[in-house]
């Protein structure tokens, strides 16, 4: 490694001007990035104590996704109401999807594919 | 679904953010904790923060919480950074009869006013009204149904986990696949209706 830097620094002096400011850039980037990074965890941080902690939307659908059956309720996925509502992209569609039905039916384990 | 949905549109990766109502926990589950949930998920999937809610963060670290007027604004401006986004509300219905309208109406101005959004609810038919008045013209519904390859398909489930399996005759099992799924299906007759004639 130390002989090819040498040659590399040998053949133009510039390269080792060239590494050290992308070697700059990269680390101002990683930075940054990082920066950012940190910022969005404590901005998401701060949004998790906005919400009701007895009922975490992650920790339930965990749950759902450990209780539930595959292939129930497939049907209405393939209806033309389902497939209209999620591929059309125009805004002539109906944007709100209510799927009704009485208790323990199977419609919170509703799984698409 | 949840899962799923987010392959999205045309191979393009969609954002997906959902709350599941819970009747247990309903006292806990506000209008603004509901819309706090599905901004944090929707922050979540953004490499980007925009600045005002970088802005209104800091604000509000330093203590006081959000207004839900405050909370939508933030929703809406999270949202705009998506191709597309998919709202899922399930059991609608455990939501408090009290939480309920505020929580359809911001729900409601979600929709209105990002192209991009669309709300897939479910929840028991007596919410349709309520549905009906914040959402209007851009409501579609679907008639859940247990169809009978359904309850097979729990039957079988159930069948499998049950300790006491080995002790069940072959005649009791049959009877249990057989009869349970045509005595259920006859249950929701009359609810078999897909409705065209709604939307």
């Amino acid at each position: 490694m130390g002989d090819s830097t040498n040659r590399s620094l040998s053949r133009n002096g510039n390269t080792n001007c060239g590494n050290a400011e992308n070697s700059y850039n990269n680390t101002w980037n990683n930075c940054t990035i990082a920066t950012q990074s940190d910022r969005k965890r404590e901005i998401l941080e701060w949004l998790s104590s906005l919400e009701s902690q007895g009922n975490k939307a992650d920790k339930r659908h965990h749950d759902v996704c450990h209780d539930r059956v595959d292939g129930i309720g497939d049907w209405v996925l393939e209806t033309e109401q389902f497939l209209k509502w999620r591929d059309c992209e125009d805004g002539s569609v109906n944007r709100t999807l209510f799927c009704c039905g009485g208790p323990g039916v199977g419609k919170t384990n509703l799984r698409y594919g | 679904m949840i899962d799923r949905l987010s392959g999205g549109i045309d191979g393009d990766s969609a954002l997906v953010i959902y709350f599941y109502c819970n009747f247990q926990t309903q006292k806990s589950q506000v209008t603004a904790h509901m819309l706090a949930s599905l901004l944090k998920q929707a922050v979540g999937g953004l490499d980007i923060i925009p600045e005002e809610i970088d802005r209104k963060a800091k604000q509000g670290s330093h203590g006081g919480g959000l207004s839900v007027s405050e909370i939508l604004r933030l929703l809406q401006v999270a949202l705009r950074s998506y191709k597309s986004a998919f709202i899922c509300i399930d059991a609608l219905d455990e939501c408090g009869t009290e939480q309920r309208p505020k929580f359809l109406n911001s729900l409601g101005s979600v929709v209105t006013d990002s192209p991009n959004v669309r709300l897939f609810v479910t929840g028991r038919p007596h919410i349709q009204a309520g549905l009906g008045e914040h959402h209007g013209r851009a409501l579609r519904i679907i008639h859940f149904k247990p169809v009978k390859g359904d309850i097979r398909r729990f039957l079988e489930m159930k069948l499998q986990d049950d300790e006491l399996r080995q002790e069940m005759d072959s005649e009791l099992k049959r009877g249990i696949m057989e009869e349970i799924p045509e005595k259920i299906s006859e249950m929701y007759v009359d609810e078999v209706v897909l409705s065209s004639s709604d939307c």
